[in-house]
Formats: C-alpha cells, structure tokens, sequence
C-alpha cells in the first residue's frame, strides 16, 4: 500500500515537474539536469525509505485477548511506526503459526512461548529460538497463592497434602517442574488441573482448591486480594519469598513463564535492526513499560544471545 | 464509537422486537464480528439496552400487525381481538409501555442488591455450582421447543462434538483433525454460527410475509394502568427471570396467568390489565436475568451464551467487572435505554410501523451481506481465510437442509458456545471430590 502511494506520488511528481517545465518555464538543459537530479533524489530516496518497510507477516498463535497478544500487539504498533510494516494476524492455533513459519519464503515473525510443547515430539514443538531470535523476552514468575482466609504457608506446603489448581495450558514446563518440587521436598499434594488462568482464579477465591500456582500472585498481593508465599522468580518479589532462596538445594529453582520473539527469512541488516528497534521499544514505549509493571513482569537479561542460552536450557530439559 | 453503540441499542432492539424470529440471540451472532470489537462493559451495556428495548416493541409487533415478534408477547396475540375491537390499540400500548418501564425499573433494584450481595459469596464461583448451571442448561436445551426430544440430544451431541474438534493443549491430544494445521486450532466460532443458524434464519425471516400496517391514530386513553398489578407481575417476574432458559419466556405467561384471576372478564378493560401484567413480569425478568451472568458469569438466556462467548472474546474478568462504578452505569444505561424504547414504541409508533413496513427487507438483506463480509474480514486476520470459507459454506448447506426439514440448531450452537465450560469440568470435579 505504502509503496503504491509511493509510486503514485512519484508519477504525479514527475508530471508536474513535466508540465512545469513546459508550460511555465522555458525549459533549457541547465534546467533540465537539475530536473533530473532531483527526480533521481526522489527516486533514491524512495529505495531508502523502502530498505525497512519489507512487509513482515507477524504471526500471534496465542489467545485473542491474553496478554502475549496484547504483548505483541503493542511491538507490532511500535515496529510500525519505526517504518516496519507489520501484518499482525492472531491465528490463535500454535500449529498453523509454527507450519507458516517454518515453510514461509516471506519475512516473518512468530511470537513464541517456552511452555508450548510438553516433549519433543509434540506436533507444536520448536526448536528454541537461536539465530533467529528477535529477542526482548520479559519473563513472568509463578506465584503460589491462596485466599487470605485460607492463607497457606510455606510450611502447609511442606508438611500437608493440599490440593493445588494448576493451568497447564500454555505452561507445560509447570508441571514438570512443580513434579520436581514435591520430588525435592517430598509431599504428595493433588493437581487439579484447569484450562486457563481465569479458571485458576476462580477455583482460588471460590474456596474449593487450598491454592493455586499463578502469574497475577504479586499484583493480588499488591492490593491485597491473596496471600502468597512462594515465587519461582530468583528473588523475593513484592515480599513473596523466592523458592530459590528458601531452597537452595533445589536444583533449577527458577522457573519464569518466557515469551520471546523470533524472525526469518530476513537480511543480516534487517535482523540487526529488528533487534535494535526490539530493544528501543522495551527502552522507549510507554505502552510496553506500562503493561510490564501492571503485569509486575521482569526482564532476565538484556543481550539477546543470553536470552537464547535461557530458553535453550528450558528446551533442553523437555523430554523427547 | 461506544456511545454510538450505546445510543443505538434502543433502536436495534426495537427492530429485533418487530421482526418475527429475530431474536436476541440471532442478533447477537449477527453482531458478533462488530462486537468483539468493543469493551467487555460495553457489550454488557448494549446487550442490556436492546433486551429491554425488544421487549417494548415486541408488544407493538404484536398489538399493531398480530406478528409474534418475541415469544413473551403471547399473551398480547391472546387479547388481541379484544382491545383492536374496541379500539384501545394506543391504550395498550401506553399501559404496556408503562408497565415495561416499572417492570424494568423494579428488576434494576433487585438486580442491585443481589450484585453487591454477591462479593460476600464467592463460593457461587466454584467448578460444583457452575455444573449445576449447565446441567440445568441440558436440561431445558434437551426439551427445546423447536425440536423432538431425541433430535435435541442429537444436536447437543454435535455440538459438543464440533467443539471438541481440534488440539487439546490439556490433554496434549488432537480430537478430528487428520493431520490438518487449521482443524489443529478448531472449528471457528462466527462461521459456523453464521453458517449453521444465523443465516437460515435469516432467509426464513425474509421468506415471511409482509406485515400489515394497522392505523392506531386518533384513539383515546381510557383505561389508567394499575399499580398493584404492576407491583405483584414485578416480583414474579424478578423471580422468574433467574430460571435458566426458560424463566423470561414463562414470566410473561405466568404472571398473565396470576392476573386472570384478579382481571377475569372477557372486556378490554381486564385485558388491558392482564397483558400490562405480562409486559411487566416480561421488563423484570430480562433485568434480573443478568444477576447469574454479572455474579457467577453463567448464561442463563440462549442469548447470554452468545454474550458469554463474546465477552470472554475479549477478556471477560467477572472479579474485576462487577464494581460500583459499572453497576451505576450500567442502571443508567438501561434507564436511559428503557426511556428512549417506551418513548419511541409510544408516541412515535405510526413512523416506527410505517419504517419497518416499508423496509422489512431491505434491512435484512442488508445486514447479512454485510456480516458476512466482516467475518470473511475476521478470517482474513488470523491468515485463515479460506479455512473461514470452508466452514461457512458447508455450515450454510447444513443449515438450510436442517431447515428444510424443520431442525433448529439452537442446542447444536449453545452447547458448541458452552463447549469451554463444559470441558475439563467433569475432571476437576472427580479431583476436587473423589481424589
């Protein structure tokens, strides 16, 4: 489209400067090079503007309204008005994004999670990201939380059989890593198990689970809507005690839900400034820092080729 | 854009209170491409509004051109014959008009105290309540009138069936889909409704025959409206409007039924009071039917599974909706809404009738072109046009043969729409009660 009105805006151009000449000004060759110099310039300048306006197909495969679209809703919008031209399209099916992706011969992005496969072999499953990673992976922890009333302690974690809501949707690195939790600390509590964090929500406040694992724990604390006591982030957050601290025998005590950017079929400058563009946003955009501290998401770390080292140590824990 | 929403509602649930078979619930799937696109408070209010609004003209529909434009106004089509023959056609409609407004008004304050009674009770949000609910729902769907008993069970195994189809992120399994990327994510919700239901709908409404334009003005106001009956088809119809599925459909008659017996006589002048008593029980009960859809997020109308979907579209949260701060908007807009259709159903129905006469039509045709070139739109943006394509062609051929040979898809597509809260429901249950 961009490039039509380019094109469109370039033919007029080139007619008026043609019909000016003609009729309004006694064309001579002075006249007529300089004329060609700037048609030239116009022309050039075009290419220019069009080196980073490659249309990108943007690929969501998560839920229309959850925050990982909301996410990359908000890079697509901020990628567009760095001269990206973005096609966001919110396939909400994690197999037609990951198909697309790995046959398309067009420049694409897909936002991708690390808990979208539970093995290796699951038709979903993609490599982790390396050389194709975008980066600006902002990683949120789980919290185990109950209701103030019922306010579970670390203690009833550790010393009682509790029934604990879970969402594996999307989260599939949970479970294992909550199986090696109770393997650690040697309790037998009971999963039960629903589809979406809403769900989870519920099941909390309405009483009829002890607790429940969930990203919104330190928000809920925040306005003192749920007690929680244990976090999987490497540090206390909002005086929620990290399980890293408490257990340090445990191994791989973090576990943060990541959601990460990764992009093909693009030149070596044009990944490079991806990248860059990726990182002002974090840096820049009200409406990313907004969302990250309303969501009490945090980064891990900055450099990109860190961030592929992360998600490939989750990847490699998954079971062929 | 949501107060254009906002202020139209009135004006859109007069037209689905008019027109025979245009129900909120066809509505709503008609609307649902525009819909999703605004907040959930929004469409909450909306919905409201073209309700209460489809009550009032429904009674017009009836009185005015002898059409069953809502179900409720049954009764009205009974003493239809009565008041025309005395020619109390605008007494009618100004004591149903009244008795809307009071019936509306006395569920608003019901509606009120049970929200904010509500927050003490959290435990209405547990997995047992929200089973009971939807077993209520089979039920009622299993003994829908548009269908034989067994064809309501088949058609709710379909339902149930379709919804399944597709990658199960729980189970880590797939349900029907051979191998293909787009069946991986599904059957797509507005094509298969538009498909399936809405558009055969909508030929049936268009294949119907022209109503008749009947001249109302000149008549005289005799007959004030009474306020006990108003008072006593108020509460029945508060009450009646929390039985799921059937409750607003059976307030109308109920309450009409209880005014017999105070109103007994075979004149205008009693049936004037036993169809404002319909009219208010019907107004009460489309208000307090929200109390289960604001507090426990359950659907207790057809139409409110349609809302649910939509909502949960775009990121319903119960928990942080119901708040001081909606409620009072919400009370307002369906004051304003309830004002603006008795207004408009009132003083200015000979236009209203002359308006919908002549473009009975054209406003249909109208619209389903222009729906299905939005959820084409919507297939478009999730790279799976083509996939939308498909799934409405081979819904609109099942439809119409399903027309043809009179079967109602209505508990195929409640159940399809309740597919997410039936799933995985029977496994938390046994978690919670038998592990």
């Amino acid at each position: 489209m961009t490039k039509t009105i380019a094109i469109l805006l370039l033919l007029f151009l080139s007619f008026g400067v043609d019909f000016g000449c003609a009729e309004l000004y006694s064309c001579n060759k002075k006249k007529g090079k300089k004329m060609k110099k700037i048609l030239l310039s116009i022309i050039a300048l075009a290419f220019v503007t069009n080196a980073y306006a490659t249309e990108i197909l943007f690929h969501s495969p998560f839920s229309k309204t959850g925050n990982f679209t909301s996410m990359s809703k908000i890079l697509a919008e901020e990628l567009g008005a760095k001269g990206w031209n973005v096609d966001v399209k919110v396939t909400t099916n994690a197999k037609l994004s990951k198909e697309t992706y790995s046959s398309t011969r067009k420049p694409m992005i897909l936002a991708w999670s690390t808990g979208m496969s539970k093995t290796k072999s699951d038709d979903v499953y993609l490599p982790a990201a390396d050389k194709d990673l975008v980066g600006g992976i902002h990683w949120s922890a789980w919290y185990f939380c109950s209701t103030n009333e019922k306010n579970i302690t670390m203690e009833d974690f550790k010393n009682k059989q509790l029934k604990i809501a879970i969402d594996l949707v999307g989260n599939e690195e949970l479970a294992v890593w909550m199986d090696r939790l109770q393997k650690h600390l040697g309790t037998n509590h009971t999963y039960v198990t629903y589809k979406g964090s809403k769900k989870v929500a519920n099941a909390i406040f309405s009483g009829e689970v002890d607790m429940g694992m969930s990203t919104s724990g330190a928000a809920w604390v925040g306005t003192g809507k749920a007690s929680c006591f244990y976090t999987s982030a490497p540090t206390s957050v909002q005086g929620i005690t990290a399980v890293a601290e408490d257990l340090p025998k445990f191994e791989n005590p973090t576990l943060m839900l990541g959601l990460y950017w990764r992009a093909v079929n693009l030149s070596k400058k044009e990944m490079k400034k991806l990248r860059k563009d990726f990182a002002a946003v974090k840096k820049s955009s009200s409406d990313w820092n907004a969302y990250m501290k309303r969501k009490y998401y945090v980064y891990s770390d900055p450099k990109v080729k860190n961030y592929a080292k992360t998600i490939k140590a989750i990847d490699d824990l998954l079971p062929n | 854009m949501d107060f254009l929403l906002l202020a139209s509602a009135p004006f859109i649930g007069i037209l689905v209170g008019l027109m025979p078979a245009l129900g909120a619930t066809l509505l709503l799937i008609l609307m649902y491409p525009l819909l999703v696109t605004f907040e959930v408070a929004t469409i909450i209010m909306f919905y409201a509004i073209v309700v209460g609004a489809r009550d009032f003209s429904g009674s017009v529909s009836a009185l005015n051109f002898g059409l069953l434009g809502e179900v409720t106004s049954v009764p009205i089509l009974k003493e239809r014959n009565t008041i025309v023959n005395d020619n109390k056609n605008m007494n009618a409609l100004r004591n149903t008009m009244l008795g809307s407004l009071f019936g509306a008004a006395f569920g608003m304050i019901i509606l009120w105290a049970s929200v904010s009674q509500a927050k003490h009770h959290p435990w209405l949000l547990r997995s047992d309540v929200t089973a009971t609910m939807l077993g209520l729902a089979i039920l009622f769907l299993g003994v829908w009138k548009g269908n034989k008993i067994w064809v309501n069970c088949l058609l709710m195994i379909l339902g149930f069936g379709v919804g399944k189809v597709g990658f199960d992120a729980a189970t880590n399994k797939d349900f029907m889909v051979f191998g293909n990327m787009y069946l991986s994510g599904g059957i797509p919700v507005w094509p298969l409704m538009f498909g399936l239901y809405a558009m055969p709908m909508m030929f049936a409404v268009i294949s119907q025959s022209k109503p008749e334009y009947l001249d109302v003005s000149g008549q005289q106001i005799t007959s004030p409206v009474k306020f006990f009956t108003l008072l006593r088809s108020g509460v029945i119809g508060s009450v009646c409007g929390l039985v799921p599925f059937v409750g607003s459909t059976v307030s109308s008659q109920i309450a009409y039924s209880v005014e017999h017996r105070f109103h007994p006589k075979d004149n205008s002048e009693h049936a004037l009071a036993r169809i404002s008593a319909a009219e208010t029980s019907n107004n009460a009960g489309q208000v307090t039917m929200l109390i289960p859809l604001l507090v426990l997020g359950i659907a207790v109308q057809s139409s409110e599974v349609v809302l649910i979907n939509i909502l949960s579209q775009v990121g319903w949260d119960i928990s942080s909706l119901v708040t001081t701060e909606f409620m009072i908007k919400l009370l307002i807009a369906l004051v304003i809404g309830a004002v603006v259709s008795g207004v408009l159903c009132y003083n200015f129905v000979v236009y209203l009738t002359k308006f919908f006469v002549r473009y009975f039509v054209y406003i249909l045709v109208l619209l389903s072109t222009l729906f299905i070139a939005n959820i084409l739109h919507l297939g478009y943006q999730a790279d799976q046009f083509w996939y939308y394509l498909v799934v409405f062609l081979i819904s609109l051929a099942l439809g119409m043969v399903s027309m043809k040979h009179g079967i109602d898809h209505v508990p195929t597509i409640l159940i399809f729409l309740l597919f997410d809260s039936f799933d995985g429901l029977a496994r938390v249950i046994y978690l919670l009660h038998m592990v």
